[in-house]
């Protein structure tokens, strides 16, 4: 299957329609229409930065927020400048379960997958 | 011959005492020793500076201000103190030096801030921040804290005039920054000691480099003070052993070190020094 990206390509993050649609869902559950995806990198895992995503009603000065198939993406002023261009996706396989995101900034990761340098 | 100890305490021996010793077995057979202490910081590095004319060593200690510690350190020069290293390897004050800077206003100030090897380089600002650390290091990711404690010391350091602050300045929960504005230089405590007692001269100098440690082991008791006596030893060409109480390291990952030796004293520290010289000279 091939996912198409519709979303600014030059900069920020860029959601998958599959992760989009998840992430509709998830908004949908919870009944609310005020939340967005929140993805922040913060200190920490074995290989020194880590990746946190959450259902958020907060909005923080500076935040990079785009818009994906109706869902909002915000991305904090600290964390933006290490996810321009990072893509989010969301797998249902045998092999991979989740959000997942390929990361172009990321020089390593952790075996783990949870966590990047 | 000519060999360099670095030491640093082993046991009940203070770090000039165990050098001592380990150089004694050098000595003893007619060769020439110097004797180095060395210290990352704590209880450590005071005793490796114990002695070194006009040096003092504050520790900042836990708490909201750093104020105790301009005090302490504005009492060190007033008692003649030519340098102050102000030792930033356990725990800091949550003011990122404030309360330092504030005391310490219109004084005149050679000050040195040790910090942990690992946070030489340490961000003030940003994801591996100060805010950011302290924000999610207590379990709970709190990203509203960790944005309005970066705006915050963002703002501080630009008011400060260090609007881009270097690496280091993160260093100590953000008490380099005061090192930074009052242009002191940061440093690990190998580094300090070594442009205090001006080592350089001494490596160049030297045929062997001997490290003593209390222990050697991947809890990283001794690994700080051996990396930098090896990398020393490395830039001037010139071998490097180990000696300590304990060696919990295999020769491969001492190898990874530039150590081409480690011996454990276990206890007998002279001893083990004497067979150890009975080899390595020349």
């Amino acid at each position: 299957m091939t996912d198409t990206i519709t979303g600014p390509t030059t900069a920020g993050v860029l959601l998958t329609d599959v992760a989009a649609a998840k992430v509709k869902s998830l908004i949908e559950s919870e009944g609310r229409d005020d939340l967005v995806l929140r993805i922040a990198v913060q200190p920490g895992g074995c290989s020194g930065l880590r990746y946190q995503l959450e259902l958020d009603d907060r909005s923080f000065d500076g935040d990079v927020v785009t818009e994906f198939g109706g869902v909002k993406v915000a991305v904090d002023k600290m964390s933006a400048p290490y996810l321009n261009g990072a893509q989010i996706d969301f797998a249902d396989t045998i092999s991979a379960q989740g959000f997942t995101i390929d990361n172009p900034n990321a020089g390593s990761s952790c075996a783990c997958g949870d966590s990047f340098h | 011959m000519r060999v360099l100890v670095l030491a640093t305490s082993v046991a009940e021996l203070g770090p000039r005492a165990a050098g001592a010793e380990v150089a004694g077995a050098w000595a003893a057979l007619g060769h020439q020793v110097a004797v180095v202490p060395l210290g990352t910081g704590g209880p450590g590095l005071a005793a490796a500076v114990e002695g070194v004319p006009e040096v003092v060593v504050v520790a900042p200690g836990v708490g909201a201000s750093s104020e105790p510690a301009g005090l302490a350190v504005l009492e060190a020069f007033d008692t003649g103190a030519a340098t102050v290293l102000l030792d930033l390897t356990g725990e800091c004050p949550d003011d990122a030096g404030e309360g330092l800077l504030r005391v310490l206003e219109g004084r005149e100030v050679s000050l040195v801030g040790v910090v942990r090897p690992e946070e030489l380089d340490a961000p003030l600002l940003g994801v591996r921040g100060v805010a950011a650390r302290r924000a999610y290091g207590s379990g709970t990711p709190d990203i509203a804290a960790a944005l309005a404690g970066d705006a915050a010391l963002t703002a501080r350091a630009a008011a400060l005039g260090v609007p881009e602050p270097p690496p280091g300045a993160g260093a100590g929960n953000g008490m380099a920054l005061a090192v930074v504005v009052r242009a002191g230089t940061i440093r690990t405590g190998p580094q300090a000691i070594a442009e205090l007692v001006g080592l350089e001269g001494s490596l160049a100098a030297a045929d062997l480099v001997v490290v003593v440690t209390d222990a050697l082991d991947f809890g990283g008791a001794g690994v700080a003070e051996t990396q930098a006596a090896s990398s020393w030893a490395a830039e001037n060409l010139v071998p490097c052993l180990a000696i300590a109480d304990r060696v919990h390291i295999s020769s491969r990952e001492l190898r990874t070190f530039g150590v081409e030796s480690a011996y454990a004293a276990e206890g007998d520290l002279a001893g083990c020094a004497a067979r150890v010289a009975r080899t390595w000279n020349w």
